[in-house]
């Protein structure tokens, strides 16, 4: 368990508003090993693309920053690299990230083959024809139908899916060893995001890259991820193999969020959504920080944090139930 | 892309033709008589009437007005009612000074407030951002009647750096041209400067919050090519736009500067020519400002198709 690619320990990214703290990742445990896709899951502002923002150090300041934990990365802490080195050698060389709105991820004044071109440029030392040249291959290699024309065009005469294919063809430019993919199918009509996925899948294997994919799609976990963590209020409380997620998860959120999802609630015969919705992560609830939303809430969840207990190799859960 | 242009310059005919149709009205709906001007004591009734036959002003005015946008359009701008000289000769030698403090009152504005906009706004109220809002508050509150004074108190009177009220033109030399124009030019860009970099600080803070910034970003690029390549050149589309709409203000902003520097421009012709009913003058004074007008905005509109692209297609 030692060999991990990506190491997130005790990850805690606060932004600081008028409100107050939020507490958007508030003691990340997470690992992804070589050549895994682990599948991030959790309601919309539970802290997934804070996480992921968090290991290239994207994470805007002010407002936010990353105050505390680690990010072991090939024998790095990428949170106290220096910026150079973070610039030059991880970000978009060996860890690229894609984003959720291919629509607005795109700058819409200059080429798509003048963007692809930099990622080669900002890591190797290639001359602006050998870029474009190595741009339309790879617009090529992502299915961007006559590569050589499409490079010359701007954004915007682009469709969505094909955008996110360009994106893709960015971020896997320099053939990092990992991708973080935050929501990458999300934005897309059914039909598009089928192809997207596919096309991941079909990079995965001739790259080699492991993928960090956020996602609150569980029918597009089972279709990628070898791993899921399911987070929920800035903390990973479950994560486990993919089959024992989706044979039945041990977290109380989680088994919520298999149950309202419509697909597996076919098989139980209705829908059984989570009540309430996230708390305020300026004042998170005392204790175990889903209790009020909780069924099985014992009296003690609403006094004190559950620890992480581990169920099997490989499954661990935040939740006093296991204690 | 050729097509745009020629369409973007058919497009200026109606308002122009709608630009001389106006002031032809409204000049004739300014109180006061010329010929009144012109005769002064040697007034008569028989000799007004002679004046009036022979420039023209006894025929209907719907006349008047097309013989006079035939003459516009084929250089024939009339005499000036009080020099006798031709419009066209005398516009032609000031334009030229005008233009020039024009061009260096929107450079000085533009140098200056790309990078002050982009400093204040990479680091929002930081000491650097906090110093530059207030002094650009400053700028936009400043007349340039008044600006202009404290700028030749301070330069010409105290210091003696640069001269105070004279003008020497490109033929002088481009140095001695150049020192005469400072002072002027600065008076009249500052506050359009000021204007501009609280312009450029708010869309950059706009467009650094956008998507592709972060993608930017992750891809590795250095923050100076985040903020000056992907991040400044979306910030500029909006900004072009109101730099062409404030020529308009630059334009009315000269007269002043010209009339307080005593630079022989257009501007400070106008002053003259509306002070003393000179129609012809002051007819040609105002087509030229509305037509730089036009020009700059269409200028604009070009500019913009270089910025954005998605402008490009419709």
């Amino acid at each position: 368990m030692n060999n991990a690619l990506l190491r997130i320990q005790g990850l805690r990214t606060y932004f600081y508003t008028e409100e107050g703290v939020v507490r958007a990742a508030d003691g990340v445990d997470l690992e992804i090993f070589p050549g895994e896709t682990l599948g991030l899951v959790g309601e919309s502002g539970c802290g997934k693309t804070v996480t992921a923002k968090s290991i290239l150090r994207l994470i805007p300041d002010p407002p936010g920053r990353v105050v505390e934990g680690s990010v072991f990365f090939e024998g790095r802490d990428l949170l106290k690299l220096d910026r150079r080195s973070l610039r030059r050698e991880i970000r978009g060389n060996r860890i690229s990230m894609i984003f959720q709105d291919p629509m607005t991820s795109l700058n819409p004044v200059y080429t798509v083959g003048e963007q692809v071109s930099e990622a080669f440029r900002a890591h190797r030392r290639i001359g602006r024809a050998r870029a474009l040249r190595e741009s339309v291959e790879i617009l090529g290699r992502v299915g961007i139908a006559s590569p050589e024309r499409m490079v010359r065009e701007y954004p915007h005469r682009y469709s969505g899916g094909m955008r996110q294919r360009a994106m893709i063809a960015m971020a896997l430019a320099c053939r990092p060893a990992l991708l973080l993919a935050d929501e990458p199918s999300t934005a897309l009509d059914v039909t598009i995001q089928a192809q997207i996925l596919e096309l991941m899948k079909h990079l995965r294997e001739e790259f080699q890259t492991s993928i960090l994919l956020i996602t609150h799609n569980l029918g597009v976990v089972a279709e990628m991820a070898d791993r899921v963590a399911v987070m929920y209020a800035g903390q990973v409380v479950e994560k486990c193999g993919v089959e024992r997620f989706f044979d039945g998860p041990a977290h109380p959120y989680a088994t919520g969020l298999l149950h309202s999802f419509p697909g597996m609630a076919r098989r139980a015969g209705r829908l059984d959504p989570i009540p309430g919705s996230i708390p305020d992560m300026v004042r998170p609830p005392e204790g175990c920080r889903f209790h009020p939303r909780c069924r099985k809430a014992l009296p003690r969840c609403t006094e004190n944090p559950p620890p992480v207990t581990r169920l099997e190799e490989g499954h661990l859960v935040r939740c006093w139930l296991y204690e | 892309m050729l097509r745009f242009i020629l369409r973007r310059l058919l497009a200026l005919i109606p308002t122009f033709v709608g630009i001389t149709l106006v002031v032809f009205i409204m000049i004739r709906a300014i109180p006061g008589d010329p010929i009144l001007t012109i005769l002064a004591e040697d007034y008569s009734e028989e000799l007004a009437q002679e004046y009036r036959q022979k420039m023209g002003l006894d025929r209907p005015v719907v006349v008047q007005y097309l013989i006079w946008l035939k003459g516009m359009v084929t250089g024939d701008w009339g005499n000036s009612l009080i020099s006798q000289e031709p419009v066209i000769r005398e516009v032609a030698k000031r334009l030229p000074v005008t233009l020039e403090l024009l061009v260096l009152a929107l450079a000085f504005a533009v140098v200056f407030s790309v990078p002050f906009g982009v400093i204040s706004a990479v680091k929002p109220n930081s000491m650097p951002d906090h110093t530059l809002m207030t002094v650009s508050m400053l700028g936009i509150s400043l007349p340039e009647f008044f600006l202009g004074a404290l700028l030749l108190i301070v330069f010409a009177l105290k210091l003696q750096w640069l001269p105070a009220t004279s003008f020497v033109p490109l033929s002088g030399g481009l140095f001695e041209n150049l020192r005469h124009m400072l002072l002027p030019a600065v008076t009249l860009g500052s506050a359009r400067m000021a204007m501009f970099t609280r312009l450029i600080r708010n869309s950059m803070l706009e467009v650094v919050r956008q998507d592709y910034i972060d993608t930017a970003r992750a891809k590795g690029l250095s923050e100076w090519l985040v903020i000056n390549k992907h991040a400044l050149k979306n910030a500029l589309v909006p900004t072009v736009t109101v730099i062409g709409l404030q020529i308009g203000y630059l334009i009315g902003g000269a007269i002043i500067v010209e009339s307080l520097f005593a630079l022989p421009g257009i501007g400070s012709l106008g002053i003259d020519s509306i002070l003393q009913r000179d129609y012809p003058v002051v007819q040609a004074f105002v087509i030229v400002s509305a037509t730089g007008f036009l020009l700059a905005n269409f200028a604009v509109d070009i500019v913009y198709t270089f910025l954005d692209p998605r402008i490009r297609v419709r």
